[in-house]
């Protein structure tokens, strides 16, 4: 048991991790602090997996577990501030820690513009651009296909506006 | 941005081809499964522990009558303890295990329910120190002995403040904790969170 979900968990990790990583990037600038989240957000999926039961595809079930603990990390990170600094390497024009993550140039223009955007629209932008449908995040949310529909469009612009600026 | 093509474009973008360096979590892994294995055994050590000091109890009862309200108040203590301790590594296990809510309206919903629970125990520990107040009266006029008296006294002031001082640290955070989920449900849902 034990075995096939250690199994499991390397299967999903190597098709679904850059977007795991993905996730922590557009809600944590700090490096050191995106490390963690990434390392929280595999941890819960592996505590998550023996509860999978085919309902919906792996994928969604992972996004589902990384979005609540992205939600939880920006609760936390409101409390307690502190680590909200400018990632030093963003900021000095040396290779970005986006760039050794392996995102490309076209990818970190999206994330810096994405990161502008209030949580609740970033959300929106982020389960989108992963390819979920309106239904799918209706789902993942509690809120209902029209609400998505509006709310969404309402970010796409927004977004728009920030890579026009960029 | 509603040019669907435009958006296909940003998609293909974020999705393109990454090569992120994964974090080996293998060692986290490995401590979140030592940490559940120690914790069903804490749990199962702590139930038995339980079932041993009701037996005792129920043993002695002639003898804890004898001593009028004392039995009852080691009885309730007992319980006390008993309950308190084996609820609360039933809820760190609980909080082991990723939450599987179908949505993050559930999620949220889900962790509101279980700090208002967590006030509620709270609430409930407060009520249980009251009654217990006389405690180290009680022991310091029954023990057999000056020295019996005096850790009895000193174990059940233990008791009481700790208890206290755990009840307020609890409110206080299952407080903050509802007002984080609220404040969450208000800017991730766009609502208030409405069960």
């Amino acid at each position: 048991m034990t075995g096939s979900i250690d199994a499991q968990f390397e299967r999903v990790m190597a098709e679904h991790g850059s977007m795991l990583v993905r996730f922590a990037a557009s809600f944590e600038r700090n490096r050191h602090a995106r490390q963690d989240l990434v390392q929280d957000i595999m941890l819960a999926v592996w505590q998550a997996l023996p509860a999978f039961r085919g309902e919906a595809s792996i994928k969604t079930y992972v996004i589902g577990v990384a979005h609540r603990r992205c939600a939880s990390h920006v609760m936390r990170a409101v409390a307690q501030p502190a680590h909200e600094a400018l990632d030093e390497d963003w900021e000095d024009g040396q290779p970005g820690p986006e760039a050794r993550a392996g995102l490309n140039q076209q990818q970190q223009r999206l994330l810096a513009a994405l990161r502008q955007l209030p949580v609740g629209q970033r959300q929106l932008v982020l389960l989108a651009l992963e390819g979920m449908r309106y239904e799918e995040i209706a789902a993942l949310l509690g809120i209902s296909v029209n609400n998505v529909g509006v709310r969404l469009n309402r970010a796409k612009a927004a977004l728009k506006e920030r890579l026009e600026d960029a | 941005m509603n040019d669907a093509d435009e958006w296909s474009r940003l998609q293909d973008a974020w999705g393109g081809d990454t090569q992120a360096a994964m974090p080996d979590v293998a060692p986290m892994i490995a401590r979140a499964r030592r940490e559940r294995r120690s914790m069903v055994w804490t749990i199962a050590g702590e139930c038995l522990i339980t079932v041993v000091s009701v037996a005792i109890v129920i043993e002695n009862w002639p003898r804890l009558r004898a001593d009028g309200l004392l039995g009852l108040w080691w009885a309730l203590i007992l319980v006390v303890g008993g309950v308190g301790s084996v609820g609360t590594f039933a809820i760190r296990i609980a909080g082991l295990r990723e939450p599987t809510g179908a949505s993050l309206r559930d999620w949220l919903l889900l962790r509101r329910r279980r700090a208002r629970l967590g006030l509620r125990l709270a609430q409930l520990t407060r009520w249980t120190l009251v009654v217990l107040l006389p405690a180290p009266l009680v022991t310091a006029t029954t023990a057999r002995s000056a020295a019996a008296a005096a850790w009895g006294v000193a174990a059940m002031l233990l008791l009481l403040g700790g208890g206290w001082w755990w009840a307020r640290r609890k409110t206080a955070r299952m407080t903050t904790d509802i007002a984080e989920v609220d404040a969450l449900a208000r800017e991730w849902l766009d609502q208030p969170l409405t069960a």
